[in-house]
């Protein structure tokens, strides 16, 4: 029906209104961007994917509460993050899976010790999972999503000092729970 | 220059500085400020964790695998009516005349072939059944495609249709009206996308001939209609062999408000045995 012309928000419309194709099309459009966020936060492809799914779903029910007060994908974005922390927080219990794909990708761009560097990935995902959900969004959006703090401060309704604040005390905490959770030199175990 | 930064400028600006995107001034007011405050400097380590994080895009596989999920997820909620198979075929053969005796308050007779006329559109009791009928079989009123379909493929004709008898009904048993629940979970539905989905898992979930029948007499319904196909089911119409299919209608939008059966002789899809419709309760 080419719907490439239409913006994120016509299609919305359309969605509301039953049009064939609309929910269709917003995907295709912001899956990539999603998955890529709910990725960085989980760690994990399979996490992400359920994050991703779960974001879309929010969208198929929801659409009717988007109001407008933001771009669509940026309040896909808000939905991925806290779908992301959901996932997380259903896993918490369970052991972290490892992701043998980014274990190898990690192996061969990044890390000397790919074993450490995947465990350390996860450790930065559930660290921010972890946060108050405020923090968590707030430094998410901004610093894995690259929304501004007034795109931030428009769909938090929330004033642009707030977001501020909230960002830069989500990273502290953030790295407070990295160093308290990073091995010691002295502990590694001898291989 | 020498430019002294706050903790406040410089939170904002350590993104941009992680990321080499600063200008020389700047990043050296940063890298100057980081110098000398903690704070910040926990910040900066945060903000260097979290930008590590970059991974690949979905791949092929995964992209596959999340559109059939959302898909499947959002075009079949937990309540939705469970599509027939073997065993549950007569029960929801049943169902389907309880909808069609409850919904409809009333069957449609004989050969409707005529002009129509002006029928009430409520379908009340002054409406002939040929007016029902004629109502009822007009797609103008709920066709949302746009598209002219009308003269496409070849249209099922309607001179043998013939009524539900009583007798038949009650041998077909009754249940719970199918379609409300349909209505009632799908009634936020992308209509067109869901159409040819459930078709398949109509026709994946009949017995081999009778789903090579389902595709073949709901194709050629749903090639002329946009309406949603409900389910199907095989079973006895009288000493007849039948296949039913029922197709849920919206109302040019994403609400389904009516539904119409249609019974089919088993292996042919020239021309509908019975036929009813009626209002989708909300």
């Amino acid at each position: 029906l080419g719907r490439d012309g239409a913006t994120d928000g016509e299609l919305v419309a359309e969605l509301r209104g039953g049009r064939p194709g609309a929910f269709d099309e917003l995907m295709r459009r912001h899956e990539d961007r999603i998955f890529a966020l709910t990725l960085r936060i989980t760690g994990n492809r399979e996490d992400a994917l359920e994050a991703t799914q779960e974001t879309f779903l929010t969208l198929w029910r929801k659409v009717e509460t988007f109001e407008g007060r933001s771009e669509v994908g940026t309040w896909l974005y808000r939905v991925g993050i806290n779908a992301a922390r959901d996932v997380l927080r259903r896993k918490m219990r369970r052991p972290v899976p490892i992701d043998h794909s980014l274990a190898e990708e990690v192996t061969r761009e990044r890390a000397p010790d790919p074993a450490g560097a995947v465990v350390a990935r996860v450790d930065v995902g559930r660290a921010l999972a972890s946060l108050p959900a405020e923090y968590a969004e707030a430094v998410a959006l901004h610093d894995l999503g690259d929304l501004t703090y007034e795109d931030i401060a428009a769909i938090a309704d929330v004033a642009l000092g707030t977001v501020k604040s909230r960002i830069s005390r989500g990273r502290r905490l953030l790295a407070a729970r990295l160093e308290r959770t990073a091995p010691a030199p002295a502990s590694k175990e001898p291989r | 220059m020498t430019r002294q930064l706050d903790h406040e400028t410089c939170s904002t600006l350590l993104k941009p500085y992680v990321e080499g995107a600063l200008d020389e001034a700047s990043a050296e007011a940063v890298a100057r400020h980081l110098g000398g405050c903690d704070r910040c400097r926990s910040e900066h380590d945060a903000v260097g964790a979290l930008l590590a994080l970059e991974v690949g895009a979905l791949t092929t596989d995964e992209r596959a695998r999340l559109r059939d999920r959302v898909r499947a997820a959002s075009a079949r909620p937990a309540d939705v009516v469970p599509l027939p198979t073997r065993s549950r075929a007569r029960a929801l053969l049943g169902a389907a005349a309880a909808v069609l005796v409850l919904a409809a308050g009333g069957l449609y007779l004989g050969g409707a072939t005529g002009g129509g006329g002006a029928g009430s559109a409520g379908g009340g009791a002054l409406e002939s059944p040929r007016q029902r009928f004629e109502r009822a079989r007009a797609p103008a009123e709920t066709d949302t495609g746009g598209k002219s379909s009308l003269s496409r493929g070849p249209a099922p004709r309607f001179d043998r249709v013939a009524r539900l008898g009583d007798d038949s009904l009650e041998r077909l048993g009754s249940t719970a009206p199918p379609l409300t629940a349909f209505a009632r979970a799908y009634r936020a539905a992308d209509v067109p996308a869901l159409k040819d989905r459930l078709l398949t898992d109509l026709e994946r979930a009949a017995p081999a001939r009778a789903g090579e029948q389902i595709r073949r007499c709901a194709g050629a319904v749903l090639d002329r209609y946009t309406a949603l196909p409900a389910y199907a089911a095989v079973g006895r119409l009288g000493e007849r062999r039948v296949l039913v299919t029922g197709f849920a209608w919206t109302d040019g939008g994403t609400r389904l408000r009516r539904f119409q059966m249609w019974a089919w002789p088993r292996g042919s899809c020239a021309s509908p045995v019975a036929y009813e419709a009626g209002r989708i309760a909300p």
